[in-house]
């Protein structure tokens, strides 16, 4: 029965820490800061030439909801003009609505 | 014991379950479709097998689609889009056939890989060549003339998984129905249309999509090949087709409209630009919706960044 319940206990153990790790990357997946495309917690040059290179087809993206920087759920040439525009602060807040 | 034994099942169970649908939640995040795939060049003028090559993700670090109309007809005549392309082919060099591109770059236009490519019989479909060769490719000003007429179109390049699955899959389930089409002429002076890959939200989205082409007919009465642009949002597609490379729209299309860009309207500092988002395909008559091909990462790196291309 002892027997029983520590192997119990480690299984859970290693499933709780499994469910833990998925969360993390769920949560990566899903909170972001647009403009922030790739993750580094800041918003600046290397975003925009991330984002650049992925719209010229050179390079993936490591979050497409991030790059999306108009919000209209479609990644395009736009969306550089638009971080463009904000690093250089000709706009002030992102999502840029226009 | 045994019932104790029983429950710890039970939770462990649900543990397991639990695990494998938050494993399934994520992995589902991959519309972005990057992967590895090969493309066939053909010479645009006699359909000769001219090359191959393959496209690797860059580490990190008239077809003969039936009509399908949705609805009331809401197709209006519009040669606004200089950028779109009437594209005249022939099969064997002699029968007519047809279908619409689009202008991505100053040599190369985006069709669909069904207006450009047919095997010939009793060859090797991927070894074989093409019977499908480029006679003109029109392009127009804003008024309906003719503005250019292309017929110097050198290369024509499809992907190797269409052909794979050509005998396999309808034209509206193959997922690899892209295509394009280098040209000599300088395009610079047409609308280049812009390619933006569509997140998973926009599906729900009440985003409205246009499509613009050549149908052969509209409001069930032939057209003269004039360009036509209809209206229309994105629809789910349930699963019926490939999720990650195609997209389903409601947008009404006729036979001629294949290969025609299907985009959104962006509005940027009192400008409006378009983005294409997807190649038409097909209509499927048993769902009432029609289906194209999805840009995706694959994509942008086929026409926006392909070594390959010649002109």
């Amino acid at each position: 029965m002892q027997k029983f319940k520590k192997i119990l206990t480690c299984v859970v153990a290693g499933m709780c820490m499994f469910i833990g790790a998925n969360s993390v990357v769920t949560a990566a997946n899903t909170e972001f800061v647009c403009g922030d495309v790739n993750n580094d917690g800041n918003i600046g040059m290397a975003d925009l030439i991330a984002l650049e290179k992925y719209v010229a087809g050179s390079q993936e993206l490591e979050n497409y909801a991030a790059a999306d920087t108009n919000d209209n759920k479609v990644i395009d040439i736009i969306d550089t003009w638009i971080l463009q525009a904000y690093i250089i602060e000709s706009i002030s807040s992102l999502p840029y609505k226009g | 014991m045994k019932g104790y034994a029983n429950k710890m099942m039970a939770v462990l169970t649900t543990i397991a379950m639990l695990v494998c649908s938050i494993s399934l939640g994520s992995s589902a995040d991959t519309y972005s479709v990057n992967t590895t795939l090969a493309y066939n060049v053909y010479d645009a003028k006699t359909g000769e097998l001219i090359g191959d090559y393959t496209l690797t993700p860059n580490a990190f670090p008239t077809s003969n689609s039936s009509r399908i109309m949705i609805g009331d007809e809401d197709r209006e005549i519009d040669y606004s889009k200089s950028g779109v392309v009437d594209l005249n082919t022939r099969y064997l060099q002699s029968s007519p056939n047809g279908g619409t591109g689009f202008v991505v770059d100053s040599h190369t236009i985006a069709t669909a890989a069904h207006c450009a490519w047919m095997p010939k019989a009793g060859t090797s479909w991927i070894e074989g060549p093409n019977i499908v060769t480029i006679e003109s490719l029109v392009l127009y000003n804003s008024d309906g003339t003719t503005a250019k007429t292309v017929t110097n179109a050198v290369q024509i390049h499809i992907p190797k998984a269409y052909i794979n699955n050509f005998d396999e899959l309808s034209v509206r389930d193959n997922p690899y129905d892209y295509a394009l089409i280098t040209v000599t002429d300088d395009l610079t002076d047409f609308d280049c249309f812009e390619l933006g890959v569509m997140r998973e939200e926009f599906k729900g989205s009440e985003v409205q999509v246009s499509m613009t082409g050549f149908p052969s007919e509209v409001d069930e009465l032939d057209t003269d090949g004039e360009m036509y642009t209809g209206i229309g949002k994105i629809v789910q597609n349930l699963g019926i087709h490939d999720v990650y490379r195609r997209v389903c729209y409601d947008v009404d299309t006729s036979k001629g409209n294949s290969g025609g860009p299907v985009y959104i309207t962006t509005q940027y500092k009192k400008k409006e630009y378009y983005t294409v988002i997807a190649i038409h395909s097909a209509g499927d008559e048993d769902n009432n919706i029609n289906v194209g091909t999805r840009i995706t990462t694959d994509l942008m790196h086929f026409y926006n960044n392909n070594p390959n291309i010649a002109y």
